[in-house]
C-alpha cells in the first residue's frame, strides 16, 4: 500500500456480483467497522443491467454510508474473460495495443468481443500479459454511475487478481498457483514471481469442489508443466462452508475475518492493495 | 517486494510508494538544494555586477565652450607648439651639416629655419621643418657642388635649388643661390 493511501481518506468499496452487491469502507490498511453491507439481488440470467440499477438505487440514497468517498469497484469473474496474450510491438502504442487485443480477444472469445474494454496487467517489456475484457457498457455504466453519485471511481477491478493480493497480503506470495470459488464460477491461475502467467477459467453449475479438481485435472493435460505443483492456495468466496477439505494440490487460505461476515468481504475491502 | 498482479480499468498512474516515493523524496531534496544554490548564486551574481559597476570608471562630461573660447584655445595651442618645435630644433647638428668642405668655397649668407613642415607639430612630435639657405658662390661649378654636398647629408630630407642669380653689384660677379631643405632628426 502506498503511502499516498495511508494519508488520503477513506475509500468506499464495492464488491459487484450477479446476486449482490458488497459494500465495504476501508480506512487505509484497515475497514470501518460495521460498514460492510450487502444488497440481494434477484437476477437468474445474470445480466448486470440489473446490478447497475441495484446500484444506482444504493448511491443515490442520500444518507447512505461513504457517500463522496472514492470507490473502488470489483467484478465478479463471471462478467470478466480473462486471458494471457503474447507480446507484440504493438502493445508499445495505446492505438495499436487496443487493436492488438481486441484482436487476441476476437480470436479467443470470438466477435462478440469486438467492442470490448479491455485491460492489461503492467508486466514487462518483452513479457506475455494478463488481460481481462468485459463489455464496454458495463465500464462506461459503472464509470457514470459513480460520476453521477460524486465519486471518484480509484479503480475497477476483476476479483481474481484483488483476491490474488488478500491471498498474498494473508499467507504470502510465494504460491505457485492459486484457485478462485465464486459462485457459479472458478479460476485457476499458475503464477511466477508474483504474478499470473496462466489463467483458467469456467462456469459451474454444480458442485464446486468436485469441478475444481476436474477442472484443474483437465487444465494440468494441457499444460503439463502444472503437475510439478504441488500447492494451490484456494481462495472460497461462495460464502457455502466446505464440508470436507479438498484433495491436494488444494489448500485453503482462511482470511482472517476481523468483523467481516465473509471472505468476500474482506477481499471486496482490498486490503492488499 | 515483488509487484503483484494488478488490473485496473481505470487508468491511474502508479501509486506513489516504496522506491517511487524514495526516488521522490530524494528528487524533491535535490531541488531543494539546488534551489537553495541557484538562489545563492544569483545573489553573488548580482553582487558581483554590483562591484563590477561601481569599479568602472565614470565618464568626465566635456566642458562646453563657446567658439570664440575654442579659437582662442586652439591659438594658444599653436603658440605652444610653435615655441616647443623652435626649441627642440637641432640648431647645433644643422649648422654643422651646412657648413662646406675647404675644397667648396661658398659663403653662407643667411638661414632661415621659421619653416615648418606638415605633421611635425605637437608637443612629442619628431622635430623636422624646412630651412632655407641663402649662400653665395664664385662660379657655378662651386655652387652645384655645394648643392650636391648638402643633398648627401643625412640631416636633410631633400635639397631644392629654388633659386639664383649673379649679384651685379659685386665686382667679383658671385653666384646668390637660394636652397631650400627639408631636414629631420
Amino acid at each position: 500500500m502506498s503511502l499516498i493511501d495511508r494519508l488520503t481518506a477513506k475509500t468506499l468499496c464495492i464488491g459487484v456480483t450477479p446476486a449482490q452487491l458488497t459494500c465495504v469502507i476501508r480506512n487505509g490498511h484497515s475497514f470501518v467497522t460495521e460498514s460492510a453491507f450487502k444488497i440481494d439481488i434477484t437476477n437468474e440470467n445474470n445480466d448486470w443491467r440489473l446490478v447497475l440499477a441495484a446500484l444506482q438505487r444504493y448511491l443515490e440514497q442520500p444518507e447512505r454510508p461513504g457517500a463522496g468517498l472514492p470507490i473502488s469497484i470489483i467484478l465478479s469473474s463471471q462478467w470478466c474473460r480473462m486471458m494471457i496474450v503474447p507480446w507484440s510491438d504493438a502493445m508499445l502504442k495505446d492505438d495499436s495495443m487496443a487493436r492488438f487485443l481486441q484482436s487476441q480477444y476476437m480470436a479467443l472469445y470470438g466477435d462478440g468481443t469486438r467492442d470490448w474494454a479491455i485491460a492489461t496487467d503492467d508486466a514487462g517489456y518483452g513479457q506475455p500479459r494478463l488481460a481481462c475484457g468485459m463489455e464496454r457498457d458495463l465500464l462506461q455504466g459503472l464509470q457514470q454511475l459513480a460520476s453521477d453519485n460524486k465519486h471518484a471511481c480509484q479503480s475497477i477491478e476483476s476479483v481474481v487478481s484483488v483476491a490474488w493480493r488478500a491471498i498474498a497480503d494473508v499467507s504470502g506470495s510465494e504460491h505457485a498457483a492459486f484457485a478462485v470459488a465464486e459462485p457459479r464460477w472458478l479460476t485457476i491461475c499458475k503464477l511466477e514471481k508474483g504474478r499470473i502467467t496462466a489463467v483458467h477459467s469456467q462456469a459451474c453449475d454444480s458442485a464446486w469442489p468436485v469441478e475444481l479438481v476436474r477442472a484443474w485435472q483437465r487444465w494440468t493435460l494441457r499444460l503439463p508443466e502444472l503437475a510439478a505443483i504441488t500447492q494451490v492456495a484456494l481462495l472460497n468466496l461462495t460464502g457455502e462452508a466446505m464440508k470436507d477439505d479438498l484433495p491436494a494440490p488444494f489448500k485453503s487460505v482462511l482470511l482472517p475475518s476481523h468483523e467481516l461476515q465473509s471472505a468476500y468481504d474482506f477481499v471486496t475491502c482490498d486490503r492488499g492493495r | 517486494m515483488m509487484r503483484l498482479t494488478r488490473l485496473n480499468f481505470v487508468s491511474s498512474a502508479a501509486p506513489i510508494g516504496g522506491w517511487r516515493m524514495g526516488m521522490l523524496v530524494i528528487g524533491l531534496i535535490a531541488l531543494a538544494w539546488a534551489g537553495l544554490r541557484w538562489t545563492s548564486q544569483q545573489e553573488a551574481t548580482a553582487a558581483a555586477e554590483a562591484q563590477l559597476i561601481s569599479a568602472q570608471p565614470r565618464s568626465v562630461a566635456a566642458p562646453v565652450r563657446s567658439a570664440v573660447q575654442q579659437r582662442e584655445l586652439e591659438a594658444q595651442a599653436k603658440v605652444v607648439g610653435d615655441a616647443v618645435r623652435q626649441l627642440n630644433l637641432p640648431i647645433g647638428d644643422l649648422i654643422k651639416a651646412l657648413q662646406p668642405p675647404k675644397d667648396i668655397r661658398v659663403a653662407l649668407l643667411a638661414l632661415d629655419v621659421s619653416g615648418k613642415a606638415s605633421g611635425g607639430e605637437g608637443i612629442g612630435a619628431k622635430p623636422d621643418g624646412i630651412l632655407k639657405i641663402t649662400a653665395e658662390a664664385r662660379t657655378a661649378q662651386e655652387m652645384t657642388t655645394y648643392v650636391a654636398f648638402l643633398d648627401d647629408q643625412a640631416l636633410f630630407r631633400s635639397m631644392y635649388l629654388i633659386k639664383h642669380e649673379i649679384n651685379a653689384t659685386s665686382p667679383e660677379k658671385p653666384y646668390r643661390f637660394l636652397l631650400e631643405a627639408q631636414w629631420r632628426e
